[in-house]
């Protein structure tokens, strides 16, 4: 175990962040066959990169060079320990980073990270809270087709679905103008599968998850098909109750309504961040679905790359885990 | 109604306590004065107080004030439905990058899935569906 784990390790870590967004679009024909685990999976490849992201990192920084952790004695015992368990060459490496920066930088990463989060995400319950106070307060609950939703007097017809503690399925006076009955079963179905299948905490996470990470293709491509697929797994347990024809009959109706109605937002607004393209196809697979198996090759690759990096990872960070178990081999 | 202000609607439709208080006595009452509006509300405020909401109201283009003899009486600019519509379209696009507090139906559709979805409900007739072709306008 020497300098090609690490070199292994880094070219899976690059490759996968890379080619991601094309894997994810190669398998969304599969993906969207079981949108839910489908779901699981991509959140699971962000997770594994990013704990094989701080192996690296750690792991780097037990190449034994550079200024070291501890002055003294301390940090003399301290380096050849770790030289000692260190998976990688015998002989010092010369880096140009400081040990230090290598072991600071995933901690420092993951506090970050963190803290923006839960920066994001108090600062919007702040502000749809206040929003949503107000929408409340014009809408009366009541029970439709056996859901209790809160209607609101909007003529627009829209459906969506708040987390069940701010109040759930909102419809509106609209909805219930422009959709017939199996329609409105339909989509009162896909609202609440939404909210049994708690797909708001499944994207709460998954927004936590993403950050500012963003800017990696992989956790990008990922944070724009979870949403689709979630809506997939929506559709799905509304067609299994109302049927595929009602369902789509409602988007139909609904999609051409999302352009600008009579006090409607503007359709720029509804179509800035539109579905168009880029993630699984909902409307594609409720009307025709994909044949899977071309999808076959991607997800295999995808699954291969994500274990050969947790296999990886595990490999580089076992002889640290059994120092820490084992104490360390220079004082027994 | 709402072209001039899409640019930047939002922190200006949301009322706070006292604003809401006043705009849920102009829904009902329709028109009022600044008197009328104070004995409304149960005499705890002052003049000045409902001058200053009314002008605020103004602002976020939700009350509009004239001139009826010798003193002024102010009118809600817009339905309470119509407020109701533009409280949701705030919500609404406030979720775009806030997907997980709301979860929409669908959001808009482009022409490719509205074609696909009107050639499956074709293929689909006689189902109980109702006719897609009649979607307003």
């Amino acid at each position: 175990m020497t300098l090609p784990l690490f070199a292994l390790l880094t070219l899976a870590l690059v490759l996968l962040a890379l080619t991601g967004p094309r894997l994810v679009r190669w398998s969304s024909p599969l993906l969207m066959r079981a949108p839910r685990l489908a779901s699981g999976l991509l959140l699971g490849a962000l997770a594994v990169w990013s704990t094989a992201a701080a192996v690296l990192s750690v792991a780097l920084a037990g190449l034994p060079s550079g200024p070291r952790l501890l002055a003294g004695s301390a940090g003399e015992v301290c380096q050849r320990c770790l030289a000692a368990a260190s998976p990688f060459a015998a002989a010092p490496v010369e880096l140009p980073v400081p040990m230090a920066a290598l072991l600071l930088l995933p901690l420092a990463g993951t506090v970050l990270m963190g803290t923006a989060a839960v920066r994001g995400l108090l600062r919007r319950a702040r502000s749809t809270r206040s929003v949503l106070a107000e929408v409340r307060a014009s809408a009366v609950r009541t029970v439709l087709a056996g859901h209790r939703v809160l209607l609101v007097p909007d003529p627009t017809p829209l459906a969506f679905a708040l987390p069940r503690r701010r109040g759930g399925i909102v419809v509106s006076r609209g909805l219930l103008d422009s959709l017939g009955a199996d329609e409105l079963s339909a989509v009162l179905e896909h609202e609440a599968a939404h909210l049994a299948q708690h797909h708001h905490t499944l994207l709460a996470v998954l927004e936590a998850m993403v950050g500012p990470l963003r800017l990696i293709p992989l956790f990008d491509a990922v944070a724009v098909a979870v949403p689709h697929l979630l809506e997939i797994a929506a559709d799905d347990a509304s067609r299994h109750r109302s049927g595929t024809p009602a369902l789509a009959s409602a988007l139909l109706t609904l999609g051409e309504c999302g352009a600008p109605g009579p006090s409607a937002a503007p359709g720029a607004l509804l179509h800035a961040r539109g579905p168009a393209g880029i993630g699984p196809d909902r409307i594609g697979h409720l009307v025709s679905p994909a044949a899977a198996r071309s999808a076959l090759v991607p997800v295999v690759t995808l699954s291969a790359l994500l274990a050969a990096l947790l296999g990886l990872a595990a490999v580089a960070v076992a002889p640290y885990a059994v120092l820490l178990l084992n104490g360390c081999p220079l004082l027994l | 109604m709402s072209g001039t202000e899409d640019s930047r609607p939002f922190q200006q439709v949301r009322l706070g306590t006292l604003e809401q208080q006043v705009m849920e006595q102009l829904w009902e009452h329709e028109e009022l004065t600044i008197r009328e509006l104070i004995s409304g509300l149960g005499d705890h405020h002052a003049y000045t107080t409902i001058a200053t909401v009314l002008s605020n109201l103004g602002r976020k283009d939700l009350v509009s004030g004239c001139r009826v003899g010798r003193s002024v009486r102010y009118r809600p600019r817009h339905p309470r439905s119509e407020h109701a519509a533009r409280l949701m379209e705030q919500a609404l696009s406030s979720s775009n990058d806030r997907s997980a507090s709301i979860l929409r139906f669908v959001k808009g559709m482009d022409d490719r899935e509205a074609a696909l979805l009107r050639e499956y409900l074709n293929g689909h007739d006689g189902t109980g569906a109702p006719d897609p072709g009649s979607a307003p306008a």
